[in-house]
């Protein structure tokens, strides 16, 4: 597989399937990075010619297609396309999980190499490297993995180190509570102790919470207090989750839902997706996961 | 057969059927890991047909007081199941889950309960995921929340078990065992089937 992947630049993204035809991924905040493979040659296409915000433009000196796109976007033209999800292996920052539900493999489960070794790979393989470990526009910085003849993007967390590489630094970030005006957040869970732990939580980043224990009360509770952004579980009683997003929905259409579920199943993710969930995400969920896409939801 | 019976068939009788169920349960095992942060392993998952008189005694002494984690599959797949933890453990598992020190729980009050549903519910969507991965079915598979009930063992399976009583002297269940690497503690999920007697038919 590996041997089909023709260059990687990480930190943007690069799909190179001819010397003339490259495809530039930039801007995406959370997804950062995938690793494509040959019938992403017609995938790349699909998505120039699917998603908004595509442009053409130039790019070290080589004709250059720029594709500006969110991973829900991402996610919900390939769904829409009926492309086959299984054939493109992703690891993004904020998006992985959705794109695991959504049936592309994101498994970290591989032998971990470090990246002179993975450069080292990269090349008996055949496969040029363009760039490597940038922190980007997004201020993060990645490292590259490769094992059994799969390529994986990893970002890395703050503070992890990288080894020795010529690594450009990131400009200094900001705090993010600097960046983002503190909102309110509806936390919809059945589960008291669900809810109960990430009120705590959220509390403790500075976020007010409003609670609903259902598909009913989190309807209720949006039309009385319209937060800026709600957590919603899909398994609970009287209405579930997906119902209650398209009631929401109804009300107001710029409502800004992630979907968080136990439902780890790409048919799920699908259907919240086009039913218009901004994001969704698997229990139990990392807390610094939890607030980066709440961080990026709200932007 | 129907669609339902579809599914089980092809978990129950299917070529892949011990890949299929060894694997669901072993993702069901990582998640109950994560969640409990201690490993927890699954034996091999077993499918019995058992009489209904004696499923009472088969996990346990039926007067032992223990917490039942009862589900239902309702959407794209129908069936019952029930976790059965011994209390000591679900007490143990109620503190770990809510990040408290062990032996902090000494009852069993909404707070832990509530901890104990959502370990039922994680566990059986676990479940779900992975037939829903390794079927390769479109549909989407759904729990029903998760009831938690503390009693003794003979009342809690009579309760899962009645239905089924109206319509056959037997009861198919998948039977998995998950239990500590220390083996200190040990509990049982088994799941009936929602077609159990139809397909039993279809069978013979």
């Amino acid at each position: 597989m590996a041997g089909n992947l023709r260059s990687v630049l990480i930190g943007e993204m690069i799909i190179s399937n001819a010397p003339d035809d490259v495809l530039v991924a930039h801007g995406l905040g959370s997804c950062v990075a995938i690793c494509l493979y040959d019938p992403l040659k017609q995938m790349g296409g699909m998505l120039h010619a699917l998603l908004p915000g595509t442009n053409s433009g130039k790019r070290r000196g080589k004709p250059t297609k720029y594709v500006d796109l969110g991973t829900e976007l991402l996610v919900a033209a390939l769904v829409k396309k009926g492309a086959r999800l299984g054939r493109l292996r992703a690891y993004l920052s904020g998006g992985a999980h959705m794109l695991s539900s959504a049936g592309f493999d994101s498994s970290l489960n591989i032998g971990e190499h470090n990246v002179l070794s993975a450069k080292a790979a990269l090349k008996d393989a055949g496969i040029r490297i363009r760039a490597q470990d940038t922190g980007g526009s997004t201020g993060r910085t990645v490292k590259l993995h490769i094992a059994n003849g799969q390529v994986i993007v990893k970002t890395l967390k703050q503070g992890e180190q990288t080894l020795k590489t010529k690594r450009r630094h990131a400009p200094p970030v900001k705090p993010r509570a600097q960046e983002i005006p503190m909102a309110t957040v509806m936390i919809t869970d059945d589960s008291l102790f669900i809810r109960n732990k990430l009120a705590k939580l959220l509390a403790q980043k500075g976020y007010e919470t409003l609670l609903a224990g259902d598909g009913v009360e989190a309807v209720r509770v949006y039309r009385e207090s319209k937060p800026d952004v709600v957590l919603m579980d899909i398994t609970m009683p009287r209405k579930n989750g997906l119902d209650a997003l398209s009631e929401i929905l109804q009300f107001d259409p710029r409502a800004r839902v992630i979907m968080l579920t136990a439902l780890d199943q790409k048919s799920v993710a699908a259907t919240a997706i086009m039913t218009g969930a901004k994001d969704f995400l698997a229990k139990p969920v990392r807390s610094e996961r939890l607030i980066m896409t709440l961080e990026k939801v709200l932007r | 057969m129907n669609e339902q019976e579809t599914i089980w068939d092809s978990l129950i009788n299917g070529p892949r059927s011990a890949e299929i169920l060894g694997t669901t349960m072993e993702r069901v095992a990582r998640g109950l890991s994560d969640m409990a942060e201690q490993i927890i392993i699954h034996d091999t998952p077993k499918i019995k047909e058992i009489p209904l008189a004696q499923i009472a005694t088969r996990a346990g002494a039926p007067e032992a007081e223990i917490v039942g984690i009862y589900l239902q599959m309702e959407t794209g797949m129908r069936g019952r199941v029930i976790m059965i933890l011994p209390l000591g453990f679900a007490m143990n598992l109620a503190d770990l889950m809510s990040g408290s020190p062990r032996g902090t729980s000494t009852r069993l009050g909404m707070m832990e309960r509530s901890v104990l549903a959502e370990v039922g519910n994680l566990s059986l969507s676990y479940f779900l995921n992975a037939v829903a991965d390794l079927t390769g079915r479109s549909e989407m598979l759904q729990p029903s929340p998760p009831a938690v009930i503390v009693d003794m063992l003979g009342a809690i399976l009579d309760l899962f078990i009645t239905s089924a009583a109206a319509m056959s002297d037997d009861l198919l269940i998948v039977e998995t065992i998950f239990t500590d690497v220390a083996r200190t503690m040990q509990f049982r999920l088994w799941m009936l089937p929602g077609s159990t007697i139809d397909w039993a038919h279809d069978k013979g």
